[in-house]
C-alpha cells in the first residue's frame, strides 16, 4: 500500500487540530474552576467558550532520527502540548512515544513552536492540545520524490487549508458516526489522497482536507470524477476513517459512504483547561460534572450520593442519604430539583437517588453561603439541574443490578419537542422471599419492601419566544413487615413515603432581560400502619419561581426573583393517644381519629447584584425578603448577603462572604394542639474566607474556612405555664455554632483520569436543652454527626475499555453519650440508663475502602458495560451503633455494612 | 420519620447479634419489685396549684398513714450472704423533658422523672438482710407528713394540675461487689369522688400453665410443680387479679383545662422471671397490643427449660410481678422442675 507522504499528513493533522479546537465544546468537567455548563435559565451565567482555536504562528521541523530514517522506520508521536496565553509553548510531554529517537526529537521540535495563542470569550488564554507528528521515510513516499537523505528530514511548516480539487461535482456524500453512541462526528476533517496515474491526481495535491462534517455527521467531496482515491475522515477523538474508492465516472451518481469508527482509548485526544472569570454568586460550590457523577466507588453509580464525599459534608452510617451539611440536620438544608423544593432525595435506606443519572445534568452542592435565590434552609444546598438540552436523535439505556432494573430513552417528537422518559423499578420484595427460609407451624417473617420512580422531559425550543419545558417525576417506598407468630401475635407494620412533582419552565430573553418562569405543583405522601395505629399524610404543594435578569452596564448585571411556596397539609391518623395524664406504667390508649389541615404559604423577593468594579474583583450583594404564613401564625425575615470575589491572576481567586439565612419550623413543631404556635423562625449567620489555586491546567486547590451560628432552633421543652396549665412542648431556645476547614484538592476529569481529596476539620456544637429553673444553664456540645476530621480520596482512571476506581475515607469517630449502669424502675419495670455527659466520647474512627471496576463493549450501534462495586474492600468493622444489655452494664457495637459487592450491567444506544 | 425509618432499616439490616442476658432469667442480684402499702394516699380534697404558687397548704391534712416498703430482692446462688440496703425518698422535683414518641413533648408522661433521686434525696431507712431461698427480705416504713407533702407539691406543681402526686423511694442494695438500684412511687392524690378508695395492689391469684396449646391451661401448684424435660416449652398465664376502677384527672390539650375521667379497669402488666430458661415475651399486659392482631385476652408466655443440667434437684423458681397502672404491684412465686 502506498504510503502518504509526511507532509501532507502533518497538514492533515494541524488542520484537524485547527478545526477541533474551534469545534468541540468544552468538556465542563475538565475546567479547573468550575463554570456551570448552559443553565436552562437564561439569567444563568454564560460558560467560557473557546473562542478561537491556538494556530501555528512558527513551526519548527523536527530531526528525524538518522538510524530510523536509515532504516526506513516510521512512526508516530503523540505530544500533550500546554501553550500560554501568549502562544509559548510552556511544556511538552510525550504521550504515546515511539522510541527509537522519536520522543526527543518531536519533544525538541514542539518546545520550540509558537502558536496564536487561543482565545476564550473573546480573549486569549492558556490551552492544553495533543499534538501527533508524523515521521515517514521519504523514500518510502510514493509522491513527492525528492532525494532520500540521511541529513534529518525537515517536515514542512504548517499549512493554510488548501482549496478543494476542482470542487465542480459531488463524487462522496457520506456521514460519520461513533460506534457504540451512533452519535454523528462533527467537526471531523475529511482529506481526499489522490492515487497516482490520474488525470485528477496530477493536478492535485496528494492529500488535502476537502470538507468538514456537519453537526449531523454528514459531508460532502466535490471534486474531479474518476480514479482513485483514499479519503480519510478524521477527528481529534474518534479513531481515523479510512477508505480506498474509486471515484464515480463523470455523470455517475456520487458514492454514499458511511462510517462508524470507535472514540479514541484513553477519551478525548485533547482537553483544554479554562480558567474565566466565575459568574456566581457564593463563596464555596462544587460541581459535579457528569463522569463524576456516575463512576465514584461506592456510591453504586448513584450521583446524589457522590455529594456525601464533598467537603463538609458528614457521612452517615450505612451509606444513609442523609444529608447532614456542617453539622445542621437534615431538615435544615434544602434540596432542589430544577429549582423547586423535593422532600427526598433517596429511596429507603441504601436505595438509590430518585432520579436517574442519565437525566441529571450537573448537581451543585453548596455547604453554606448560598446566594439569595435560595432560601427556607440555614444550612446547605444541594441543587439538581436537570437536562433540557435538545435530543436530536434516539438514544437509550438500561441497567439492571440484584436491587432493582431501570431504563431510560430520550429522543426527538413531532413538533419540535425533545423527549425523555425514565423508569426503576426494585424487585428486593420479589428475591426477598427466596432467601429467607419460611417453616410451616412457626414464626414466618415477610418483608416486602419496594420503591420505584419515573422521569419524563419534554422540551420545546420556541426560537425568539424561548424555550420551553415540562418535566415531571415522581418516587415511591414502601415496606412491609408481616410477621406471623402464632405465641406473640400476627404483626402486620407497613410504610410508604412517596412524591409526585410537575415543573414547568419558560426560559426567554428579551430586551435586554432574561426571564424564567417555572410553576410546579407536587403531591407528597406519607402513610404509616402498625396494627391497629395508621395513619396518612398528604401535602398539596404548589410553587412559583420568576427570576429575571438585566445586565445594566459592562460591569453590572441585575438579578431579581420571586419564590413563592403554598402547601396543603393534610393529616390523617389513627393512634392510640395516651390521655393527658399521669400513670405510672403502661395503661390502656384510647384510639384517637386525628384529623388536621394546614395551610403553609412563603413567599419570597430577591434582589442581587454582579457588580464588577474592577476587572479583578467581584462584589455580589444580594437581599432576600420572606413572608411566612405556617400554621396560622405570621412571620417575616430579611436575609442580606454579600459574597466578594478577587481574583488578581487566573490560577487564584480569595473569596469572602457573609449572609444571613432564615427558616421556619417545622408545620407540627407550630401546631397549637401539639407544638406551639410561638416559636421563631431559626437563623443563621454564616462568614466564610475561601482561596481557590490552581496548580497545573487540570489540578487545583479549594480551600474555605468557615464559621456559623444557628439561632432560635427549635427545641422540645418539658416546661408548663402554670398559670394557664398549658405546656411549652417546644421553645426557641436552641442554638448552634460550627467552624471548620474544608479543602478539595482536585483533579479535573481529563481524558482518563479524575479524582480528588477532601477534607474537612470541623467542629459543630449545639445547645440542645431548654433551660430549667434551678438547674445550670446548659452549655454547648457536640452535636449528634460532629466529625472533626473527615478524609476522602477519591481516584478513577481508564485503561482502555476498562475503568477502575477506587474510594478511601478516614473519618473521626461521632460522638456518643456514655451510658453507665441503670435504674430499675419498680412501677414501669423497665431500667432507666444512667448518662454521661452528652456526646462525650467518640465512636471508632471510621476507615473503608471501595472499589470499582468496569468494563465497556462497544458495538457499533450500543455499548454494554459491566461493573462490580465493591464497598468495604477489606471488610472493616467500623462499628456504626452502640447497643446494651437490659441493665446498660455491657455494651456491643454494631458493625458497619460489611463487605458489599454490587454487580451491574448497563447496555446503551 | 423517614430518619428513624431508616435507622431502624439499618440497625436491622446490620444486625444486632450481642449474646446479651436475657431480662427474664435471674443470674445475679436483682430488685424485681418494691411495694408500698398502701400504694396511694387519698387526700380528702383537691389541691389548687394557685394555692402551691402561694404556698397556701390548708387544704393538707395534718395526719397520713404509714407506708410499709417491701422489696422483692433476688439472688440465685447467695444463700446465706448478707446484703446492705438504704432507702431514699425524693420528690418528683425535676421533670425531664423528653423527646417523646407520645406526639411531640410537653406531655403528661414527661412530667414524671424517671431516674434516680437528687443527692438531697432524705433517708427513709437502712439495714442488712440475709439472702434465703435466693429472695432477700427487705422492709421499711415511710411517715409522710404534711410538711413533706407540701415540699413535694412545691417541687411539682404539675402534681396538682394532674392530681397525681408522685413521691419516689429509692432503693439501693449492696452484696459483696454487686449492688441494684431501684425506684418506685407511692402517689398522693386528692378524692375525685366520694366512693373512690386509695389503690389496692394488684394481687395474682395464681399461675396457669399447659404443654401444648391444645391443652387447657390448668393452675399451677407450687407443692406440686410440673417435671419438664431439659429445653422443653412450658405456657404460661397469669391468673386472675382484680382490675380496679377509679377516677382520674385529664387535661385537655386543646383548651388546657381538666376533667375527670372514669376508669372502668385498670391494665395489669405481668412480668415472669426464672432461675432458669427464659420468658418470651417476658412480660404480657391486659391490654391489646396495638401492634398485635390478637385478642385482648392473650397473655400467654413461653418458658423454654434449659438445655444444660441444673444443680440437683433441678428446681427453676419463678417469680411473677404484677403491676397496675398507678404504682401498685405484688409477686407471686412458683416454680417447676427440669428432669436431669
Amino acid at each position: 500500500m502506498a504510503r502518504l507522504a509526511p507532509v501532507r499528513l502533518r497538514d492533515v493533522s494541524c488542520a484537524v487540530l485547527a478545526v477541533l479546537l474551534a469545534a468541540v465544546p468544552l468538556p465542563a468537567g475538565a475546567q479547573d474552576f468550575q463554570q456551570r455548563k448552559p443553565d436552562p435559565s437564561p439569567a444563568a451565567p454564560k460558560p467560557p467558550v473557546l473562542t478561537r482555536a491556538p494556530r501555528i504562528k512558527k513551526n519548527v521541523d523536527p530531526v528525524y532520527p538518522a538510524e530510523a530514517l536509515a532504516a526506513g522506520i516510521s512512526a508516530d508521536v503523540t505530544l500533550q502540548i500546554d501553550i500560554d496565553a501568549d502562544g509559548h509553548v510552556t511544556a511538552a510531554q510525550v504521550k504515546k512515544p515511539a522510541g527509537q529517537g522519536f520522543d526527543e526529537a518531536a519533544a525538541a521540535a514542539a518546545t520550540e513552536i509558537e502558536f496564536e495563542p487561543a482565545e476564550i470569550d473573546g480573549k486569549p488564554g492558556p490551552i492544553r492540545i495533543e499534538y501527533t507528528i508524523h515521521f515517514v521515510p521519504k523514500q518510502a513516499l510514493p509522491q513527492a520524490p525528492e532525494p532520500a537523505s540521511a541529513a534529518p528530514v525537515p517536515l514542512a511548516p504548517a499549512p493554510v487549508l488548501a482549496p478543494p480539487v476542482a470542487a465542480d461535482v459531488v463524487v462522496i456524500r457520506g456521514r460519520i458516526r461513533e460506534k457504540g453512541t451512533r452519535d454523528p462526528v462533527a467537526g471531523a476533517d475529511v482529506a481526499l489522497s489522490r492515487t497516482a496515474g490520474s488525470a485528477a491526481a496530477a493536478a492535485a495535491p496528494a492529500s488535502e482536507v476537502v470538507a468538514t462534517t456537519d453537526a449531523d455527521g454528514r459531508f460532502e467531496v466535490r471534486g474531479a470524477p474518476g480514479g482513485r482515491a483514499r479519503l480519510l475522515i478524521s477527528a481529534g477523538d474518534h479513531e481515523t476513517c479510512i477508505r480506498d474508492i474509486d471515484l464515480p465516472a463523470a455523470g455517475a451518481p456520487p458514492i454514499d459512504l458511511q462510517c462508524i469508527v470507535d472514540r479514541r482509548r484513553g477519551g478525548p485526544r485533547y482537553e483544554t483547561v479554562v480558567q474565566a472569570p466565575r459568574e456566581g454568586e457564593e463563596v464555596t460550590r462544587h460541581s459535579l460534572s457528569r463522569a463524576e457523577l456516575t463512576t465514584v466507588p461506592g456510591t453504586f453509580g448513584d450521583p446524589l450520593r457522590v455529594i456525601q464525599n464533598l467537603p463538609g459534608v458528614a457521612r452517615m452510617p450505612y451509606g444513609l442519604g442523609l444529608l447532614v451539611i456542617r453539622g445542621a440536620s437534615p431538615q435544615d438544608s434544602g434540596v432542589y430539583v430544577d429549582g423547586h423544593k423535593v422532600p427526598l432525595l433517596y429511596h429507603f435506606a441504601v436505595g438509590p437517588s430518585v432520579l436517574t443519572p442519565a437525566l441529571i445534568d450537573r448537581i451543585d452542592f453548596y455547604p453554606g453561603g448560598f446566594g439569595v435565590r435560595y432560601g427556607r434552609a440555614t444550612a446547605g444546598v444541594v441543587d439538581v439541574t436537570t437536562r433540557t438540552d435538545p435530543v436530536a436523535r434516539v438514544h437509550g439505556s438500561a441497567d439492571i443490578n440484584f436491587l432493582d432494573s431501570s431504563a431510560y430513552v430520550e429522543g426527538p417528537l413531532p413538533g419540535g419537542v425533545s423527549g425523555s422518559a425514565a423508569a426503576r423499578r426494585s424487585y428486593i420484595d420479589v428475591l426477598l422471599p427466596l432467601v429467607i427460609p419460611q417453616r410451616q407451624g412457626s414464626a414466618t417473617v415477610i418483608a416486602t419492601p419496594v420503591y420505584w420512580d419515573y422521569q419524563t422531559r419534554a422540551t420545546k425550543e420556541l426560537g425568539r419566544y424561548g424555550r420551553l419545558s415540562l418535566f415531571i417525576f415522581g418516587s415511591h417506598d414502601s415496606i412491609d413487615v408481616v410477621s406471623s407468630d402464632p405465641a406473640r401475635g400476627d404483626v402486620n407494620v407497613g410504610t410508604d413515603i412517596g412524591f409526585h412533582r410537575v415543573i414547568a419552565a419558560w426560559a426567554i430573553s428579551a430586551g435586554g432581560w432574561t426571564s424564567r418562569l417555572s410553576p410546579s405543583y407536587g403531591y407528597d405522601s406519607f402513610g404509616l400502619s402498625a396494627g391497629k395505629i395508621g395513619g396518612q399524610f398528604a401535602a398539596h404543594v404548589l410553587g412559583l419561581r420568576e427570576e429575571l435578569s438585566r445586565k445594566l452596564s459592562s460591569s453590572l448585571r441585575l438579578v431579581t426573583g420571586l419564590d413563592g411556596e403554598l402547601r396543603f397539609d393534610g393529616l390523617d391518623f389513627e393512634a392510640p393517644l395516651p390521655l393527658e395524664r399521669r400513670t405510672y406504667g403502661r395503661t390502656m390508649r384510647p384510639i384517637t381519629h386525628l384529623q388536621r389541615t394546614l395551610a403553609n404559604s412563603g413567599a419570597a423577593a430577591y434582589v442581587e447584584a454582579l457588580w464588577d468594579p474592577h476587572p479583578h474583583l467581584r462584589l455580589v450583594p444580594g437581599l432576600r425578603f420572606d413572608w411566612f404564613d405556617y400554621s396560622a401564625t405570621d412571620k417575616t425575615s430579611f436575609d442580606p448577603r454579600i459574597v466578594m470575589r478577587w481574583t488578581p491572576r487566573d490560577t487564584f481567586a480569595l473569596k469572602l462572604g457573609a449572609g444571613v439565612f432564615h427558616q421556619p419550623p417545622l408545620p407540627q413543631q407550630l401546631d397549637a394542639q401539639f407544638g406551639n404556635p410561638r416559636l421563631r423562625l431559626m437563623w443563621a449567620d454564616q462568614y466564610h474566607v475561601g482561596v481557590e489555586q490552581g496548580f497545573t491546567a487540570a489540578v487545583s486547590l479549594d480551600a474555605t474556612v468557615y464559621y456559623l451560628r444557628r439561632h432560635d432552633m427549635a427545641l422540645a421543652s418539658a416546661r408548663t405555664d402554670l398559670a394557664t396549665g398549658a405546656p411549652e412542648r417546644y421553645a426557641s431556645a436552641g442554638r448552634g455554632r460550627a467552624y471548620g476547614l474544608e479543602l478539595r484538592l482536585k483533579h479535573a476529569v481529563t481524558h482518563n483520569f479524575y479524582g480528588w481529596i477532601s477534607y474537612t476539620l470541623s467542629r459543630s456544637e449545639v445547645i440542645g436543652r431548654v433551660p430549667e429553673p434551678g438547674a445550670p444553664a446548659p452549655d454547648f456540645r457536640p452535636t449528634q454527626f460532629d466529625q472533626t476530621h473527615n478524609l476522602s480520596f477519591v481516584a478513577s482512571r481508564t485503561f482502555g475499555a476498562w475503568e477502575v476506581g477506587a474510594r478511601f475515607r478516614l473519618v473521626s469517630g461521632i460522638p456518643e453519650t456514655p451510658l453507665a449502669g441503670s435504674t430499675f424502675d419498680g412501677d414501669f419495670n423497665s431500667y432507666e440508663p444512667r448518662s454521661g455527659a452528652p456526646f462525650s466520647v467518640r465512636r471508632q474512627t471510621f476507615h473503608q475502602l471501595d472499589g470499582r471496576v468496569e468494563r465497556t463493549f462497544t458495538f457499533d450501534v450500543w455499548r454494554f458495560s459491566i461493573f462490580l462495586d465493591l464497598q468495604n474492600v477489606y471488610n472493616a468493622e467500623n462499628p456504626e451503633a452502640t447497643i446494651y444489655d437490659y441493665r446498660y452494664r455491657k455494651s456491643a457495637p454494631v458493625r458497619g455494612l460489611p463487605i458489599l459487592p454490587i454487580l451491574g450491567l448497563r447496555g446503551r444506544f | 420519620m423517614k430518619t428513624r425509618v431508616c435507622w431502624l432499616f439499618a440497625v436491622l439490616t446490620a444486625g444486632c447479634g450481642a449474646d446479651f442476658d436475657d431480662i427474664s432469667q435471674i443470674k445475679d442480684l436483682r430488685i424485681l419489685a418494691i411495694t408500698a402499702e398502701p400504694a396511694e394516699i387519698l387526700l380528702p380534697e383537691r389541691i389548687d396549684v394557685k394555692d402551691i404558687l402561694a404556698r397556701d397548704f390548708a387544704k393538707l391534712p395534718a395526719d397520713y398513714p404509714q407506708v410499709k416498703v417491701h422489696a422483692l430482692v433476688v439472688h440465685p446462688a447467695a444463700e446465706g450472704r448478707e446484703v446492705s440496703w438504704r432507702l431514699l425518698a425524693c420528690s418528683n422535683s425535676r421533670p425531664r423533658g423528653r423527646n417523646g414518641m407520645n406526639m411531640g413533648p410537653g406531655r403528661a408522661s414527661d412530667s414524671i422523672m424517671r431516674g434516680p433521686c437528687p443527692a438531697d434525696a432524705i433517708e427513709v431507712g437502712r439495714g442488712t438482710a440475709v439472702f434465703a431461698d435466693k429472695e432477700a427480705a427487705i422492709a421499711a416504713t415511710l411517715l409522710p407528713t404534711r410538711e413533706a407533702i407540701a415540699a413535694s407539691y412545691l417541687s411539682d406543681p404539675l402534681g396538682a394540675v394532674y392530681d397525681s402526686l408522685p413521691i419516689t423511694l429509692q432503693l439501693e442494695v449492696v452484696m459483696g461487689g454487686a449492688s441494684a438500684v431501684a425506684v418506685k412511687r407511692v402517689i398522693v392524690s386528692p378524692r375525685l369522688s366520694p366512693e373512690q378508695k386509695p389503690n389496692a395492689n394488684p394481687v395474682l391469684s395464681g399461675l396457669l400453665w399447659r404443654r401444648t396449646r391444645d391443652e387447657k391451661p390448668i393452675p399451677l401448684d407450687p407443692d406440686q410443680p410440673p417435671v419438664v424435660a431439659p429445653g422443653e416449652k412450658l405456657y404460661f398465664q397469669p391468673g386472675t387479679a382484680e382490675r380496679e376502677p377509679y377516677d382520674a384527672t385529664v387535661l385537655d390539650s386543646a383548651t388546657f383545662t381538666t376533667r375527670i375521667e372514669h376508669v372502668t379497669a385498670e391494665t395489669l402488666r405481668f412480668a415472669f422471671f426464672a432461675t432458669a430458661g427464659g420468658f418470651s415475651p417476658p412480660q404480657r399486659d391486659t391490654e391489646p397490643s396495638v401492634l398485635l392482631d390478637k385478642g385482648p385476652d392473650f397473655i400467654e408466655t413461653t418458658w423454654r427449660a434449659p438445655k444444660d443440667a441444673l444443680p440437683v434437684g433441678g428446681r427453676v423458681d419463678i417469680w411473677v410481678v404484677t403491676r397496675d397502672e398507678r404504682a401498685g404491684s405484688s409477686a407471686l412465686r412458683t416454680a417447676v422442675i427440669v428432669r436431669q
